[in-house]
C-alpha cells in the first residue's frame, strides 16, 4: 500500500480516537525527523528537543489536519520552521554551538579497515571537509540539497516544505551541486578527500 | 540535436534522476559521444557520492526509544500548565483592553459564573457522562501505559533469563528489583502464563 494512504489512514484513525495511530506515526517518522534536525542544528540535545517539539505540535494540530499535502511533507515543514526559529534564537543568544565533529559517524565494524584508528581520523577529517562544503551553501541551497539528498524528498515536496516554487527548488539544487563541485573537485583531484 | 551548452543545464537533473523519459534519452544519447559532458556528469556523481557518505549519521537507539514517552510527558506538562494560564491571560487581556475596571470585573464575574453554575447544576443532578471507547486517551494515561509496557518488558526479560539459565531463579535479585520498580503500577495484573507452571505467585511468592 502507498505510504501516503497509510499515513492518511493513520491520521483518520487518530482523529476518530485511536491513539495507537499517533504512536505508529511517531515510530515511522522519528528517525527521519531526528536525523534531519540533527543535520540542521548539529547538536544531539537540541535535535532531540526539537524532535519532541515537532511531535507535540503535530499531536495538537492533528485533530484538525486535512490532507491537502502529504503528512510527511507537513511534518518536515514543522521541523524546518522549528529549525529556523532555533537558528534565529541561537544567533540572538550567541551561545556556543558544537562543531560538526559532534555528528557521529557510523560505528566502525570489527576486522574492517574502519577499525583502524588512523583510518578513522582520516575519514573523520574527510567527512568534516565535505560537510563544511555543504555548510557553505546558501541557506536555501543547503535546505534543498539536504532534503533531497539525505531525506529523499521530491522537488514538489521540498517546494511545499520550504514554501517556494518548484522551479526555484530546481534552481537551488542545480546551484548547490555546481558550488559543491567547484569546492570539492580540486580537493579530490589532489587526493585530499 | 542539442548542444553541450544546452544540455549542461540538465546535468544535475540527470544525475538526480529528475528528467522525463524524452530528455533522459536525449542526455544518454549525447553522453555516448561527448567526453566533456561525461566528465562533468562524472564529477557531479562524485559530489553526490562524497556528500552521501559524509552525511551518514547514526543516532543511538536509546534516544529514539525514549522519544515517545518524552513527547507524551511534554504533552502532560504543557496541558496542565497552559489551561489556567491561557484563561487568566485572556481575562487580563480583556481588562487591559477595556480600561474600565468595573465593567471588566462585571464581565469576568459573568463569564466565570456560567461554567460554575453549570458545574453546580450537573453535580447536583449527579450526571456523569460515561466514557466511550472512542475517547482519546490522555497523554498522562499514555505515559502510564508506556511505563506498564516497560515493566512488562522487564518482566519478560527476567523470566526469559530464568528459563534460559534454568537454575531456579538465579536472578531472583533482578526479579525483586523489577518488582520494586513496578510498585504502585499494578504490574502484577499483567497476564503471564509462564508464572503459573513454576508456581510463582507474582505477589512475592517466589
Amino acid at each position: 500500500m502507498d505510504t501516503m494512504v497509510e499515513d492518511e489512514i493513520l491520521v483518520a484513525h487518530f482523529q476518530a480516537g485511536g491513539q495507537d495511530a499517533f504512536d505508529e506515526l511517531m515510530k515511522r517518522y522519528k528517525h527521519k525527523i531526528f536525523s534531519y534536525l540533527l543535520r540542521s542544528v548539529k547538536n544531539f540535545e537540541d535535535a532531540e528537543e526539537l524532535t519532541i517539539e515537532v511531535f507535540v505540535k503535530v499531536y495538537r494540530a492533528l485533530e484538525d489536519w486535512r490532507p491537502q499535502a502529504r503528512f510527511s511533507t507537513w511534518l518536515y515543514r514543522i521541523a524546518y520552521n522549528l529549525s529556523i526559529d532555533h537558528h534565529r534564537s541561537k544567533s540572538r543568544r550567541m551561545t556556543y554551538s558544537l562543531d560538526d565533529e559532534e555528528l557521529p559517524l557510523d560505528e566502525p565494524m570489527a576486522n574492517d579497515l574502519r577499525s583502524n584508528p588512523e583510518w578513522q581520523v582520516e575519514e573523520k577529517d574527510r567527512h568534516r571537509i565535505i560537510r563544511d562544503a555543504v555548510d557553505r551553501l546558501s541557506p536555501n541551497q543547503k535546505a534543498v540539497f539536504m532534503l533531497n539528498r539525505y531525506d529523499g524528498l521530491q522537488l514538489n515536496e521540498i517546494a511545499e516544505v520550504l514554501g517556494i516554487a518548484e522551479g526555484t527548488v530546481k534552481i537551488h539544487l542545480h546551484r548547490a551541486m555546481k558550488k559543491l563541485k567547484t569546492t570539492l573537485e580540486p580537493l579530490w583531484e589532489k587526493n585530499e578527500i | 540535436m542539442k548542444t553541450c551548452k544546452q544540455l549542461k543545464e540538465l546535468h544535475t537533473e540527470y544525475i538526480c534522476d529528475l528528467l522525463d523519459d524524452e530528455r533522459m534519452n536525449l542526455m544518454e544519447e549525447h553522453l555516448q559521444h561527448c567526453p566533456s559532458c561525461v566528465h562533468a556528469v562524472g564529477a557531479l556523481k562524485n559530489v553526490l557520492c562524497l556528500t552521501g557518505e559524509a552525511g551518514t549519521i547514526s543516532i543511538p537507539e536509546p534516544i529514539l526509544n525514549n522519544l515517545e514517552v518524552k513527547v507524551y510527558k511534554r504533552l502532560v506538562i504543557e496541558s496542565s500548565q497552559s489551561a489556567p494560564v491561557s484563561f487568566l491571560s485572556r481575562i487580563f487581556g480583556v481588562i487591559r483592553s477595556t480600561g474600565n475596571w468595573r465593567i471588566a470585573a462585571a464581565c469576568c464575574i459573568l463569564i466565570l459564573s456560567v461554567p460554575v453554575a453549570s458545574i453546580v447544576y450537573y453535580q447536583s443532578r449527579s450526571v456523569v457522562a460515561p466514557l466511550s471507547s472512542n475517547d482519546i486517551q490522555s497523554p498522562h494515561e499514555r505515559v502510564e501505559q508506556y511505563k506498564r509496557q516497560q515493566y512488562q518488558a522487564d518482566l519478560d526479560n527476567a523470566l526469559e533469563t530464568v528459563y534460559l539459565r534454568d537454575d531456579d531463579w538465579a536472578s531472583v535479585g533482578a526479579f525483586q528489583k523489577m518488582k520494586e520498580q513496578g510498585k504502585g503500577h499494578l504490574w502484577e495484573s499483567f497476564p503471564d502464563e509462564r508464572l503459573h507452571p513454576r508456581g510463582l505467585a507474582p505477589n512475592g511468592g517466589i
